[in-house]
């Protein structure tokens, strides 16, 4: 387990220098990284001042060692001020991430409680209306733009029913779970986690129907193990295997979608701030900053969901 | 997909279908045998994309302020003038789509073409010479898989301005990536086939053996994971073009109009909802088409996609 371990780690780190590399090349590849923290200022300014903003920002170093000095700072969460309200990145980020990870994690805990029973509910009745009913979801869920699904939710549940409020978190206070706070999230939950409970649910189907035709599930039936014991407790805990590891997979996957439904239901997160405040205001150190925290959130999630199915199936650490 | 034996499945009462819903599925396995409505939905597109300077009635680009939102022609308000309405300001919905299929299928294709090519390539590479070539390959698309697509995409924006070239790249940036790790594999398994060894034998030089013998044994893998990931490309690109990313306005795309329909859904829904279910339509059929050719022509993936 500890050599399977350092492998990972390693290779997660050295996923994470190819990706600020990437960044680094590309903001290079770009104009003259000054242009982007003057921005389309109307003020003149001299070259002096130019110059002195050029050392400042540690521009007139190489590039191997501007970026050595990035990436440390990165490293160590400093990741600058941003330009658009001169505040640090940092607090900025800490401010707004709470309800990105709340929005991620409502999605996945839809994702696996919807995909998982609607996966075994195909599987066990195959072939019946709720068979097709399982396929039909996962067809429109897979089939369908998260934005536009978003959208279709607020103009039937919000605008037209009036089950839901339209968009915004409103005051939130008290304890999360009251009603009052939870009926902002219920919609972007619903709309992230759908295509990922699609995916989960197609996983449970096929591995279900696969466990259910294995050798160990043939002996108990024909010991007489009564069905409802089959499917529940032998066959359903082998078959969420799959499912349950790549739920964490398809959710760092999905994290994508967090920045489209948090711009639709006007969630504060880090998505929003991404293209409200970074995007529209050419806010470079602010856009660099999100872009890592989305980075890492993936990365960490890839690593989780490695981990646990090297726990759950021992196949994989010696691979 | 399993074998059930009719007592196992009266054993968990699993019954196969009930008389009354027979012809539905008999439909479904129809459907799935011989995929007819998601062929003539792309058909269709193909022609309206083709055609969509002869079909549009009105001029995608530009609309009178006092036609702003008519509704769709069945409506009460509606008229037969603009068939899906008009939006904001005054642009008739339906020669916007045309137009905007238009862009819909270029991108894709180009992004298709593009990434297909040097992801099929970066994967035969992979697979044939394996080592260190193979290493640096397999670990580029680690990277990439990190990186948030449409994160980067909002960095190259800021950083390159919107336009219809910086579009493609990102698109192609996007479609390479699952054509390399099931192409090594298939190459794996191509490349210790004797009719490849022999070949060499025979003094083939390298290029000729992957042009001729590996390459004709990966196409057909590589045709199907074409039409399987169109459809996330059209929603990619859709997607991008939502959040601004995309072409530059006033060019419409499907995903621009739902974007800007969207701060008037409550007075006018038209402009929203009939973009959003061309992208549904085209991307279900896609995947049918998908599922369909995979069936057809390798099987072998299934285990891959489900």
């Amino acid at each position: 387990m500890a050599r399977f371990l350092v492998r990972r780690l390693f290779s997660i780190f050295i996923s994470i220098i190819g990706a600020t590399l990437v960044i680094f090349i590309l903001t290079r590849l770009g104009p003259d990284p000054i242009d982007l923290y003057l921005g389309d200022s109307q003020v003149e300014v001299t070259e002096e001042f130019i110059e002195m903003l050029r050392a400042e920002l540690g521009l007139d170093k190489s590039l191997p060692e501007q970026y050595g000095i990035w990436v440390w700072n990165i490293a160590q969460l400093d990741m600058g001020y941003s330009i658009g309200t001169q505040r640090l990145v940092k607090d900025i980020i800490a401010i707004h991430i709470g309800t990105t990870l709340k929005l991620a994690a409502g999605a996945w805990i839809f994702a696996v409680s919807v995909g998982v029973s609607v996966g075994v509910l195909a599987a066990v009745k195959r072939a019946t209306v709720w068979d097709y009913i399982g396929r039909i979801f996962a067809l429109f869920g897979q089939a369908t733009p998260q934005f536009w699904t978003g959208v279709m939710a607020i103009l039937i549940f919000a605008v037209i029913l009036g089950w839901f409020p339209a968009g915004t978190l409103g005051r939130q206070e008290g304890n999360f779970f009251l009603w009052k706070n939870l009926q902002h999230w219920i919609l972007p939950w619903i709309v992230l986690g759908w295509p990922a409970a699609a995916g989960i649910m197609r996983l449970t189907r096929s591995s279900m129907l696969e466990i259910l035709d294995s050798e160990y599930i043939k002996l108990g039936r024909a010991k007489g193990v009564s069905p409802q014991k089959i499917i529940w407790k032998h066959a359903l805990r082998n078959a969420l295997i799959p499912p349950l590891t790549s739920s964490l997979v398809l959710l760092a996957d999905y994290l994508n979608g967090a920045l489209v439904i948090e711009i639709i239901f006007s969630l504060p997160g880090i998505g929003t701030v991404a293209l409200n405040q970074a995007v529209y205001d050419n806010d470079w150190p602010l856009l660099a900053g999100t872009v890592f925290c989305f980075i890492g959130i993936y990365v960490s999630f890839a690593f989780l969901a490695d981990i646990l199915y090297a726990i759950i199936d021992p196949r994989i650490r010696y691979g | 997909m399993s074998q059930l034996g009719q007592i196992e499945k009266d054993l968990l009462g699993i019954k196969d279908y009930r008389p009354g819903i027979s012809h539905l599925y008999e439909g479904w396995r129809f459907f799935r045998r011989y995929p007819i409505i998601p062929v003539t939905v792309l058909a269709l597109l193909v022609f309206f994309a083709l055609a969509a300077n002869i079909l549009a009635e009105h001029d995608p680009r530009s609309g009178g302020i006092r036609d702003r939102h008519i509704p769709p022609a069945w409506t009460e308000e509606g008229t037969t003038n603009h068939l899906l309405g008009t939006d904001h300001s005054g642009r008739d919905v339906f020669s916007r789509m045309l137009y905007g299929a238009r862009i819909s299928l270029v991108v894709a294709a180009i992004a298709l073409f593009s990434g297909g090519t040097i992801g099929t390539a970066l994967g035969i590479f992979s697979g044939y010479y394996g080592g260190i070539i193979d290493e640096v390959i397999t670990r580029a698309v680690d990277i990439w898989q990190a990186l948030p697509f449409l994160m980067v995409a909002l960095v190259c924006v800021l950083l390159f301005e919107q336009s219809l070239t910086l579009l493609l790249f990102l698109m192609v940036a996007l479609a390479w990536v699952p054509f390399v790790r099931v192409i090594r594999s298939v190459t794996l398994v191509i490349k210790n086939e004797p009719y490849v060894d022999l070949a060499r034998v025979a003094g083939a030089s390298t290029v000729r053996v992957l042009l001729r013998h590996i390459l004709p044994g990966v196409i057909n893998t590589a045709v199907v994971i074409s039409t399987l990931s169109v459809g996330s490309l059209i929603m990619a690109e859709a997607a991008l073009s939502f959040l601004g990313a995309g072409v530059p306005s006033p060019t419409p795309t499907w995903g621009s109009m739902v974007a800007d329909g969207r701060s008037y859904l409550a007075t006018a829904w038209w402009p929203t909802v009939f973009p959003g279910l061309a992208i549904f339509m085209v991307v279900m059929s896609l995947n049918f088409t998908g599922d369909w050719l995979r069936d057809r022509l390798d099987p072998r993936l299934r285990q891959l996609a489900d």
